[in-house]
């Protein structure tokens, strides 16, 4: 564990979510209905793993591990985001929500892999970030809207290649919450929340 | 002026069809950051942002940095731990690579960590090829 990860800042209360603007969805327990449903959809893989040739499970097994690691990165963006000290008090609620909800994909991917018979990545050691580009809250707003606008392409490059449909499906359910990261962080940034249609 | 004008537009072709061969011997004459430069890559900047969950191209994150990919050996950036895969494709990046590594990255080079299914756009992807292309030091990205 690095030294990033070991203090992590206090889960906020629900009554103290006041980003401004539209943004009571996020106070519902949606994460956990999220979350839930991407367990449900992950449990039941053992039996389906046994019809699986070893070279198609090895596929599967690396790419959730490059969710994973990308996921943990995550985890210390929003580790990095929330120390800062620039952000007020309601987007840092929000940024400690976001992570709590990357450190539960990670949860999921991580039994999912542990189910196809394998080991999980761990963390880097140190995360290498631009923290000498991060000097107001709209940095660190954009830096993560960046982070997970990638992520979103990213599952959704990822989706396609899984040899098991439950995976697919699992991982369409982090895409779309990272999507809805993206676009709420787009929404404190002053941007359209939801810039498109299509997004890959 | 219009000289001038007439001579870009001369420099801009020959870039178009030079960019359509393969790139070593650009390598090879030490004029790559220099001619990249005066190509367009606001476009492949843009369509970055969807490899930016993974890479960055000044650091190593999920995957290595793009800075000075170009030319490189694929696998060889310090300080980045690739896939075996990856590192005995004995791939050199060039236009030609990039493009058959990006259409379809896991078909190209079996067992890559890059678990991302690939552009098939053409376009986008030589948009992108631009734009990774400018990745030299000192570019400011690569700060
Ligand atoms: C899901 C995460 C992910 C996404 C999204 C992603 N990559 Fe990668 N990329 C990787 C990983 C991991 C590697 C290392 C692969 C290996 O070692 O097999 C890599 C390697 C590469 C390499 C080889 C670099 C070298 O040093 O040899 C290139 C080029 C590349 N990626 C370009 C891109 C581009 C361009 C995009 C966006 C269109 C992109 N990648 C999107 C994870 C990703």
């Amino acid at each position: 564990m690095s030294k990033l990860f070991s203090q992590q800042v206090p889960a906020p209360s629900t009554s103290t979510l006041e980003v401004p603007s539209r943004r009571s969805f996020f106070r519902s327990g949606g994460q956990l209905t999220l979350s839930a449903m991407a367990l449900t959809m992950l449990s039941g893989l053992n039996a389906k793993v046994a019809t699986a040739s070893d070279k198609q499970t090895m596929i599967d097994i690396q790419i959730i591990n490059t969710a994973i690691a990308a996921e943990h990165e995550a985890v210390a963006a929003y580790q990095l985001g929330a120390e800062s000290g620039l952000l007020s008090t309601p987007i840092l609620n929000v940024a400690v929500q976001f992570q709590g909800h990357h450190k539960e994909h990670i949860d999921a991917l991580t039994k999912a892999v542990k189910s196809l018979g394998a080991e999980a990545v761990d963390p880097l050691a140190k995360y290498l970030f631009p923290v000498e580009k991060l000097k107001s809250e709209t940095d660190v707003l954009t830096f993560a809207a960046s982070l997970e606008r990638g992520a979103v392409s990213a599952y959704a490059g990822a989706i396609p290649l899984f040899e098991q449909r439950e995976l697919s499906k699992a991982a369409a359910s982090i895409l779309a919450d990272e999507a809805m990261h993206w676009a709420v962080l787009r929404q404190a940034l002053g941007l359209d929340p939801v810039p498109g249609a299509f997004f890959s | 002026m219009i000289c001038r004008r007439v001579m870009s537009v001369f420099v801009y072709c020959i870039l178009s069809v030079w960019n359509n061969g393969i790139y070593a011997q650009e390598q090879a004459l030490g004029l790559l950051p220099e001619v990249q430069k005066t190509i367009p890559v606001q476009e492949g900047k843009s369509h970055y942002a969807m490899c930016l969950g993974c890479h960055s191209p000044g650091y190593n994150r999920t995957g290595p940095k793009h800075c000075g990919v170009f030319g490189r050996l694929a696998g060889s950036q310090e300080g980045y731990q690739y896939s075996e895969a990856l590192i005995t494709s004995l791939l050199r990046w060039n236009r030609h690579t990039l493009d058959l590594f990006l259409e379809a990255p896991t078909k190209i080079v079996p067992g890559t960590s890059m678990t991302f299914a690939g552009i098939s756009d053409a376009g986008v992807r030589a948009q992108l090829i631009d734009y990774l292309a400018t990745l030299a030091p000192g570019h400011k990205d690569c700060e």
